[in-house]
């Protein structure tokens, strides 16, 4: 009897049915898809993602390896206004030798590419889930839309900028199903890149006032900085739309700065000039600023500051007690021989020791005498610190991208191009850029040499050279008084010994992305 | 490069010359005589064993051996002697052969059980290739945990102890890497309870090992099995009744086996300034060495100090260990209690681990039809670890880059770093290893209860039903902090500190009939059962900075002024499974083995969460056929073969889910909640599938004095669980799916020989080797290469490749050409004036290669045992052939000059007169830095043979201890790593190595070496007692 009640027993839970509930996956620290983009809440922290370090144009400014800098910087080098002589990831080194190939690249280029792609991938699904609930207050959820569509219109710029035909992808992926995309028309980009900023700027509800003053979010005058340089690239190459297209720049331009939401440049009142208000930190949030990449010594440091000494540079400095509190300092950035030309030394204030380049390091010994250390080179003065160098090794100092230095010359030169007098928008980067400021020529092609040369000076270190090389598939000379010219870019020398090419032109598609993507051809010419 | 590579070819000449030798020794013309036959019976050991059982073979006379092991026999003609005792194997001798017998508690003996998935089978019945090791095997020579021990043990299982640190890692491959993404680990039952970090087990604890490898034996582990399965079963009660005590202790000393040669302080100042020298060449501004510090440099410019980092940051390591074990048996019970503390004090400055087990055991027959067994372990382990990642400051690391011109401490007692005088501040930062070693907090403690329970039922005679639970309970935590003065690490963070817990708690349950039954020559042995396992795994972490001061360090994270988010995350797991197994024997000649599991997993797809394991296995025992009975000098022959299917389901929970990644971001001046989509997901995710044949011979010969196991298998796995790389643009980089394909084909051989056996002196040998060669066959649709990793700062496109054809994880980079010579520049320049290069540079080809792959072709161990009189000798030899070693600390010690001391192959560096070199011109970094690119230069043959364990034992006789009422006592020396002989392109401390061996490090870093903990040479001293 025992036996059969243990046979019983045995057989019964052998045979327990299994539960299917024993089975079930219910993550707790992950969220699942379907619960989300329910709330404002849930919208508004996926719009605070597209803001992060991790991806899209913010991505494009960090820094990755401390010695190779980031990929704006690479370009930098690449146009040959600036050097990276530490730089150690081989990629770097074969843009600035112009030696670069799919296959030595494939990996370097295949980050920018999939940076880009997964933020619009972020602003893709923020667009359609807020697209498909319509229980949203609709003036609270416009801004994260057109914050989402302003993101995805500058990834969509800087790819078609660097890798040509991209594939157009407005859509979120929920399953694999046409996951190979084509390489899309550049126009058919641009085309859609405007429409997102107009909509963001028609639609977005967004403020009407500087990033900064804005919570350092996304607002009207940001959308239309970067709208305004979108119609001066359509204007030039590769689609050469010209006047339409430099006419809707001007209009762009001008609508920004008619406007009175408090956009104004900085001045060189108070004892400090306009080029050291753009250094100083407490400034960050100021009225000039139309785009930047934020930073906090707190929660997330920006390393520049390591780019402001040389690599000679005593980290204890002698008979002092100053500390460098960074372990390195180094040369990823330095400006090169044809960019420091192109400014007068005497007569643009730029160029003055201490405003955008420093060439030493001066302070008091513990004697209380007056020392100096001589770099022996230049070095950029932007990122110079004292607080993060000396003290914390954690800077706060935001990156700019955009200001409204960019929106008057965005101006000038549209006007220019359409036979405009530019006159009222180069006058306050010269008035305060310049002792005496230089006079304006005449004739258009005297006053595009000198627009362009201005991009050249005022917007160093903010990652527009080898951007405006392509526009304008020009490239600057400069002569023994600063004077700068323009010649075309193919064929031109990078002031290393090689030239560039057509092939220079485009970055070549990433190799593995073409293996994934079957549609992905042809590859970029020369490649 | 000293010859090590083992051509299979002479391999196998090699073997067959062997026998032959062998065949000639033992089986020459043997004399018919009558007469009385005596001798004496040991065992392995050397001791005499009494109360053998010596009988005539075919006859009822015998006798049994007295207290000195002594017999006497008579004998008429040819007759054979058999001599049985229980717990050893029986041995037949021809008669005039007789004299002095050794018995061994031999995995070889054809009646020995084997322990397989839930339950034991006599060897002979085994239709699959599993191994079985005894502790006598394990611990043999002084081992600190039981993969130390399994090393070389068994042919098929790749043991790599990648690092020297105590608790460092080890690497356990069994037949070639089976899985991408997923883990390559076997997976471990201890008592039939499934074991995480089965490192911290005692190895003492441990009664027997069995492997199990190919399908037949594995599949009853199904999803979990693809990997191999080891099954360890521990110590318990005693076997008779009474009570044995024993105690064994060692002390043993370990120090730096060699040192990687390295410039000395006035070598590198050459160096540097030579690099300076040849600054114009690359453009920058010429700099000259400043040699006026006077801390560092007598007024001459020559240099104070000429530190030797690698001795500062070393030490003689002395370890001891002790294991108390105490064993009764009453009436209807028995009971085992076992306690072990081993101290082991790692090479490097204050790097050790301590380690307390106990453990209990209890059986008892509570009933004539119910047995009852109880079985629990607590271990609290205390590990001071060194870091083991690959960043600037690690110790392994600047211990070799640190410039000799600074001293460890200053006269005054200050310590120095390679910071202390702004005329070098130009080199990268680097603390001072010794004082990061002895300042830093890198504690990881862990406490494991583990255990079991079970009532076995013996419903009839034939049925028995088991239910067993068991469970693993494990909390590790991370105590860190680094103190406010170490520059570059947290000087500027002002001391920084961190705890991380995870907590894990895994129950199992298990339920299963066993039914056996013999019916003539019929004889059957069914397995029928059930089983539930879950895994629920918690973590919590906080970490801080910004001290006022270094007291409290990690024990007050409240002290410090800028905490970071806090992290925690939850995770769990379960599977349901049904098996069954089906055992058939025919006479002892005809075996079948027919096994099947069914496994339901929650990691997997809901369309898959089922998935179904079987495998067939059939053995054909040769020598017991009628035709066989003449050929006297085979005693055994087995030949078996198996076909099944296993799974692997080691990934991560979550998976196969669409899912919200939620963080922080910075926005405004604090942080803000932020989230994205983690990835696509894919309701189809399942199992890897591993389809394994196996086909494998069994062979004994001369009274079994030679024996002989091979197997030839060939896994191929498909189903890969592989992130299946899909276009970026949609902007996800893959979805873990099922795709792809590899395989793995080799050869396990096992021979051992008992050489010579007489009264005195006997020498047993023993040769186990593994052939293995991984492929891969197919990846994703495109079969697009993929980038699997370890990615390291400068070689950020990683080291490996995964590519169709090739096997898995091949090394991937540039081919070093030489350096660009005076004339090819020359030449260069006047057809392309845009040539980039000049003289001495490195030259590197256009295109990237394989360059080699980190898993051996062939490994293996040679193991001799010799004993003479009361001495017993082992020489333990390891073999690995095959397998490339990528360098990467050739890109800061050898690439790279200037920022760091480099390696004495400095010295040879390209310059006008010195061409034809791979060391390019000397090169100051800072001012005109270099590719880093990974190349065919960092890449080396990581073939070697390491002397690894050599003991020599001493045991006192009987007669020297019975005054002291002690039963055994030995004493021993041993020698570890004594020697290792390996290529002279290689120039690290040890060819078997791993940087990127943090779990959850990518899965191919095996040989990926940036600095390594070196191993130690150790002697141990010890003794081995029993009451």
């Amino acid at each position: 009897m025992k036996k059969i009640a243990l046979f019983a027993l045995a057989a019964g839970i052998l045979v327990l049915p299994s539960c299917k509930k024993f089975l079930a996956e219910n993550p707790k620290s992950q969220e699942s898809v379907d619960q989300y983009y329910q709330t404002i809440d849930q919208v508004q922290s996926a719009v605070n993602n597209l803001y992060g370090t991790g991806a899209g144009p913010n991505n494009f400014y960090s820094i990755g390896g401390l010695y190779d800098a980031n990929y704006a910087f690479a370009l930098d080098n690449l146009s040959g206004m600036s050097n990276n002589v530490v730089a150690q990831n081989p990629s770097v080194r074969y843009f600035s030798s112009l030696t670069q190939t799919s296959d030595n690249e494939a990996n370097y280029v295949g980050s920018i590419w999939s940076a880009f792609y997964g933020q619009i991938a972020m602003a893709n699904t923020i667009i359609e889930k807020v697209a498909g609930n319509q229980s949203f207050d609709p003036t609270a959820v416009a801004p994260l839309v057109a914050t989402a569509k302003f993101y995805r219109a500058m990834d969509y710029y800087y790819l078609v900028r660097l890798f040509g035909a991209v594939p157009l992808i407005l859509k979120p992926y929920e399953s694999l199903s046409g996951i190979y995309a084509p390489r899309t028309p550049v126009d058919s980009i641009y085309q859609a890149i405007t429409a997102d900023l107009n909509d963001a700027i028609t639609n977005g509800n967004l403020a009407d006032k500087p990033i900064g003053a804005n919570g350092n979010q996304i607002s009207k005058g940001t959308a239309e900085t970067v709208l305004a340089e979108v119609y001066l690239t359509m204007a030039g190459k590769p689609l050469g739309q010209g006047a339409s297209a430099y006419t809707l720049a001007l209009q762009t331009a001008q609508a920004l700065l008619s406007s009175n939401g408090g956009y104004a440049l900085f001045d060189n009142s108070g004892g400090t000039t306009a080029f050291d208000k753009l250094r100083i930190s407490s400034n960050d949030q100021g009225s000039e600023y139309m785009y930047f990449v934020e930073y906090n010594s707190a929660i997330l440091q920006n390393s520049l500051p390591e780019y402001s000494f040389p690599n000679t540079f005593p980290l204890s400095i002698p008979n002092s007690k100053l500390d460098v509190a960074y372990t390195l300092v180094t040369q990823a950035w330095t400006p090169s021989t044809t960019l420091l030309n192109m400014y007068d030394s005497a007569n643009d204030i730029r160029r003055h020791e201490k405003q955008f380049y420093s060439t030493s390091f001066n302070y008091t010994t513990t004697s209380g005498t007056p020392a100096s250390i001589n770099y022996g080179l230049f070095m950029p003065y932007r990122w110079y610190d004292s607080t993060a160098l000396f003290g914390t090794a954690a800077s706060g100092k935001y990156i700019s991208v955009y200001r409204l230095a960019d929106v008057y010359l965005i101006a000038a030169e549209a006007a220019n191009e359409l036979n405009q007098d530019p006159t009222p928008f180069l006058t306050p980067i010269l008035n305060r850029a310049y002792v005496v400021p230089p006079a304006i020529p005449a004739d258009q092609a005297g006053r595009r040499n000198l627009i362009l040369g201005e991009r050249y000076r005022e917007l160093a270190m903010e990652g527009h050279f080898w951007f405006d090389m392509l526009r304008t598939q020009l490239y600057p000379d400069v002569d023994a008084s600063h004077k700068v010219t323009f010649s075309a870019l193919v064929g031109h020398s990078n002031g290393r010994g090689q030239q560039y090419t057509s092939t220079d032109l485009l970055l070549p598609l990433p190799q593995s992305e073409m293996q994934r993507n079957p549609n992905l051809t042809p590859q970029n010419p020369g490649y | 490069m000293k010859k090590v590579r083992l051509q299979p070819k002479h391999t196998g000449r090699k073997i067959w010359s062997l026998l032959l030798l062998l065949f000639t020794l033992y089986s020459g013309a043997l004399m018919a005589q009558s007469g009385t036959r005596t001798g004496r019976v040991l065992d392995d050991g050397g001791k005499p064993l009494s109360g053998v059982s010596v009988t005539v073979k075919g006859e009822k006379k015998g006798t049994t051996t007295d207290d000195n092991g002594s017999y006497s026999i008579e004998v008429n003609g040819n007759a054979k002697l058999v001599f049985t005792m229980v717990g050893y194997g029986s041995r037949e001798v021809d008669a005039n052969k007789a004299g002095t017998i050794v018995l061994a508690v031999s995995h070889a003996n054809v009646d020995s059980v084997v322990v397989v998935g839930y339950g034991a089978m006599r060897k002979v019945d085994v239709t699959g290739a599993v191994t079985s090791v005894k502790a006598a095997d394990l611990l043999d020579k002084p081992v600190t945990n039981v993969l130390e021990g399994l090393q070389g043990r068994v042919a098929g299982v790749d043991v790599a102890l990648n690092s020297g640190a105590p608790g460092g890692l080890a690497s356990v491959i069994i037949r070639g890497i089976g899985s991408i993404n997923s883990s390559t680990d076997p997976l471990y039952v201890v008592d039939g309870v499934a074991m995480e970090n089965i490192q911290y087990l005692n190895p003492y604890d441990i009664s027997n090992v069995e492997v199990l490898k190919d399908a037949s034996a594995t599949s009853i582990y199904g999803a979990r099995g693809s990997n191999g399965v080891i099954l360890i079963t521990t110590r318990r009660g005693a076997s008779q009744r009474g009570t044995i005590v024993s105690y064994d202790a060692s002390v043993s000393d370990g120090h730096l086996e060699h040192e990687m040669k390295v410039l000395d302080s006035k070598q590198w100042l050459a160096v540097l300034a030579g690099g300076m020298a040849n600054n114009p060449i690359w453009g920058a501004a010429p700099r000259t060495l400043n040699l006026t510090d006077t801390r560092l440099f007598n007024t001459d410019g020559s240099p104070k100090y000429n530190t030797d980092w690698q001795k500062a940051a070393t030490r003689n390591a002395i370890s001891n260990n002790h294991e108390i074990s105490i064993q009764t048996k009453g009436e209807n019970s028995s009971t085992g209690v076992f306690m072990n503390y081993s101290y082991n004090q790692g090479i490097m400055l204050n790097s050790d681990l301590r380690r307390y087990n106990l453990r209990f055991t209890h059986d008892a027959k509570l009933a004539k039809w119910v047995d009852f067994g109880v079985n629990a372990l607590v271990n609290y382990s205390k590990e001071n670890e060194v870091d083991p990642t690959t960043g600037a400051n690690t110790p392994t690391r600047t211990m070799i880059e640190m410039p000799s011109i600074f001293p460890v401490k200053f006269p005054d007692g200050t310590w120095a770093n390679n910071q202390v005088s702004s005329t070098f501040s130009f080199l990268d930062a680097a603390e001072n290893p010794a004082k990061v070693l002895l300042q830093q907090t890198r504690l990881n403690t862990r406490t494991q209860i583990f255990g079991n329970a079970f009532l076995n039922f013996h419903i009839t005679k034939d049925l028995d039903f088991k239910t067993q639970f068991g469970t693993d309970l494990q909390n590790n935590q991370g105590d860190y902090y680094s103190p406010s003065d170490l520059m570059n690490i947290s000087a500027n963070q002002k001391g920084v500190a961190s705890i991380s817990s995870e907590q894990y708690a895994y129950w199992q349950q298990e339920n299963y009939l066993t039914y056996k039954k013999n019916i003539g020559e019929h004889h059957l042995n069914v397995l029928l059962g059930a089983s539930w396992q879950e895994r629920i795994d918690e973590t919590l972490g906080g970490s801080t900075q910004y001290f006022a001061d270094d007291f409290y360090r990690q024990y007050n994270l409240s002290a410090g002024a800028q905490p970071n988010p806090p992290t925690s995350n939850f995770d769990r797991w379960a599977i349901n499974s049904y098996f069954a197994r089906v055992g058939y024997n025919f006479s002892d000649r005809y075996l079948l083995t027919l096994t099947e599991r069914i496994d339901g997993s929650s990691r997997f797809g809901a369309n898959n969460k089922y998935g179904s394991f079987p495998s067939v296995g059939a053995g054909w025992v040769v020598s017991k056929e009628k035709f066989m009975q003449g050929v006297t000098a085979l005693d055994y022959l087995k030949i078996r073969g198996s076909y099944g299917v296993t799974g692997n389901t080691e990934i991560g929970s979550y998976q196969s889910l669409a899912t919200i990644g939620a963080g922080t971001t910075l926005l405004d001046g604090s942080r803000v909640a932020s989230s994205s989509i983690n990835g696509l997901p894919n309701p189809d995710l399942k199992w890897e599938k591993t389809a394994q044949s196996d086909i494998g011979v069994e062979m004994k010969f001369l009274q079994d004095r030679i024996s002989f196991e091979g197997d030839y298998y060939y896994k191929k796995t498909t189903n890969l669980l592989l992130n299946k790389p899909i276009p970026n643009s949609t902007g996800f980089s893959g979805v873990l799916s099922n795709i792809g394909s590899m395989q793995n084909k080799g050869v396990d051989l096992m021979l051992s020989t008992r050489n010579i056996e007489s009264r005195d002196f006997s020498w047993t040998m023993s040769i186990t080797a593994n052939f293995n060669k991984n492929k891969v066959l197919a990846l994703g649709n495109n079969n697009e290469d993929i980038f699997p990793g370890p990615f390291w700062g400068p070689v950020s496109d990683g080291f490996t490749i995964l590519r169709v054809g090739q096997a898995a994880g091949s090394f991937y980079g540039y081919k070093r050409l030489g350096t660009y010579s005076t004339g090819e520049v020359q030449d260069s320049l006047a057809t392309n004036s845009s040539f980039s290069h000049k003289p001495g540079e490195e030259k590197e080809s256009a295109q990237k290669y394989i360059l080699g792959h980190g898993s051996p072709n062939w490994n293996g161990s040679f193991v001799n045992t010799f004993r003479y009189k009361s001495f017993d000798l082992m020489v333990d030899l390891q073999f690995s052939q095959g397998a490339s070693i990528a360098q990467a600390f050739l890109f800061s010690s050898e690439d790279r000059t200037g920022y760091s001391n480099s390696l004495a192959t400095e010295l040879n560096a390209w310059t006008p007169t010195n061409q034809n070199t791979m060391i390019q011109q000397l090169r100051f970094a800072p001012d005109a830095g270099q590719s880093a690119a990974f190349d065919s230069h960092w890449v080396a043959n990581g073939s070697f043979i390491r002397g690894r364990n050599i003991v020599l034992g001493y045991n006192l006789s009987q007669g020297e201890l019975s005054p002291f009422h002690i039963h055994r006592l030995r004493f021993y020396v041993s020698a570890q790593n004594l020697f290792l002989i390996m290529s002279r392109q290689y120039k690290g401390y040890d060819p078997q190595s791993v940087s990127w061996n943090t779990p959850g490090a990518p899965p191919f870093g095996q040989n990926i070496e940036f600095y390594q903990y070196p191993k130690a040479r150790t002697f141990t001293f010890g003794l081995n007692m029993g009451f």
